[in-house]
């Protein structure tokens, strides 16, 4: 299902003159309309730390508003942000690989396996979920990127191609990579879900 | 089309919903006979949901206020480093260009030119920069003698007054781009 926010350009086009000129209620509207997004993208991205990555993030877009052309939608901007700055975090870091949720994280991550009626089926979903986390983390960011904004966000390969400024070719093809990688490292799983 | 490898191929097309229905009913008919494509294919699809449907940690109850009064404080910060910058570059053209008109006279009077040169030289380190550049203007002077003095003279008084004008226009420049920086915003209120 598409995260992009389901507000018209206009209603988009008038919060962001109204934040242009200084109006906090009307910035604060717009990160609200985008935060989930924008915290998804980053949790998948960098993993622990990405409420703060989310959170540099708007103050990056409100510090660019001014150049922000208001006749187009604010989705594609915003992820444009957002992949070179979870790119930064992990340039900076050091690591090609994400960590996983501290202990606060997987406390609020976790809830929901307390909500499951059979233990035992909480417990493989639990299994499933880590090793999806650790199938996503070795995928190398840039392989990562395209990958969550196709899959998760349902951006099209244009537009993907638009907001990293690459050819779809190379778009299709960092894409049809990361899947590789995620197949590759879920295959043991699923051979020994089957047995 | 009968290869592992070509059916791989179909399923990243079947994922990008770039697959004819003929082509669906070949991968589909290919998972069922072919048990390795199929635990590819199942480990892609398993892979894939998990990763849509991952759930992501909620933001603390205050995000949004936070994140607000960051980028506001951030916009502000910005505003105030970009006025000293250009007051700065400001001031600076203004001395420069206060020196070289003080020199102006200077420049017609080759008497005094040159122990304005000479001054400089006694700072150390400068002499062998201004031997060189001594050296440069005689090869010069010899290359441009055929054609006069007047010619030497008239490039000297044109470089000058060619960078006189150039810092004339950067200072022109700078109060325009301080005036519109410094405009007064909401956002310093």
């Amino acid at each position: 299902m598409s995260t992009h926010s389901p507000e018209p350009i206009t209603k988009q086009s008038e919060l962001i003159k109204r934040a242009r000129e200084g109006d906090k209620d009307a910035f604060g509207k717009i990160v609200n309309l985008y935060r989930r997004m924008v915290i998804g993208y980053c949790y998948r991205m960098v993993g622990a730390g990405a409420e703060d990555a989310a959170q540099e993030i708007f103050i990056k877009f409100y510090l660019a508003i001014d150049r922000f052309d208001i006749s187009k939608p604010v989705a594609p901007f915003l992820f444009r942000i957002s992949h070179n700055h979870c790119l930064d975090i992990l340039k900076r870091k050091g690591i090609r690989t994400i960590s996983l949720e501290t202990d606060t994280m997987y406390e609020k991550v976790s809830q929901h396996k307390d909500k499951m009626p059979d233990p035992e089926e909480a417990i493989q979903k639990a299994e499933l979920e880590d090793e999806v986390k650790h199938a996503l983390a070795a995928i190398p960011p840039i392989y990562r990127s395209p990958l969550i904004m196709c899959h998760v966000d349902e951006i099209s390969y244009e537009e993907i191609s638009r907001i990293l400024e690459l050819p779809i070719g190379t778009v299709k093809a960092r894409i049809h990579r990361g899947r590789k990688i995620l197949q590759q490292k879920l295959m043991r799983f699923v051979i020994t879900d089957g047995e | 089309m009968n290869r592992c490898t070509d059916f791989q191929k179909l399923m990243n097309r079947s994922l990008d919903r770039e697959i004819s229905q003929g082509e669906k009913a070949l991968l589909d008919r290919h998972i069922t006979l072919c048990r390795d494509c199929a635990r590819e294919f199942r480990a892609l699809q398993l892979g894939l949901d998990m990763l849509v449907s991952m759930p992501v940690p909620e933001p603390d109850a205050g995000f949004t206020s936070e994140t607000v009064k960051k980028a506001f404080r951030a916009k502000k910060i910005l505003a105030h480093r970009q006025k000293v910058i250009a007051w700065f570059l400001a001031c600076l053209t203004a001395i420069i260009s206060a020196l070289i008109l003080a020199s102006w006279p200077i420049i017609f009077q080759p008497a005094l030119k040159w122990a304005a040169l000479n001054f400089l030289s006694v700072l150390s380190g400068l002499d062998i920069i201004l031997n060189i550049l001594r050296k440069f203007l005689s090869t010069l002077a010899a290359i441009l003698t055929p054609l006069g003095e007047n010619a030497l003279q008239l490039l000297y008084q044109g470089t000058a007054t060619a960078l006189y004008g150039y810092m004339i226009a950067l200072m022109i420049l700078l109060f325009f781009t301080l005036i519109k920086r410094t405009k007064p915003t909401a956002l310093c209120i």
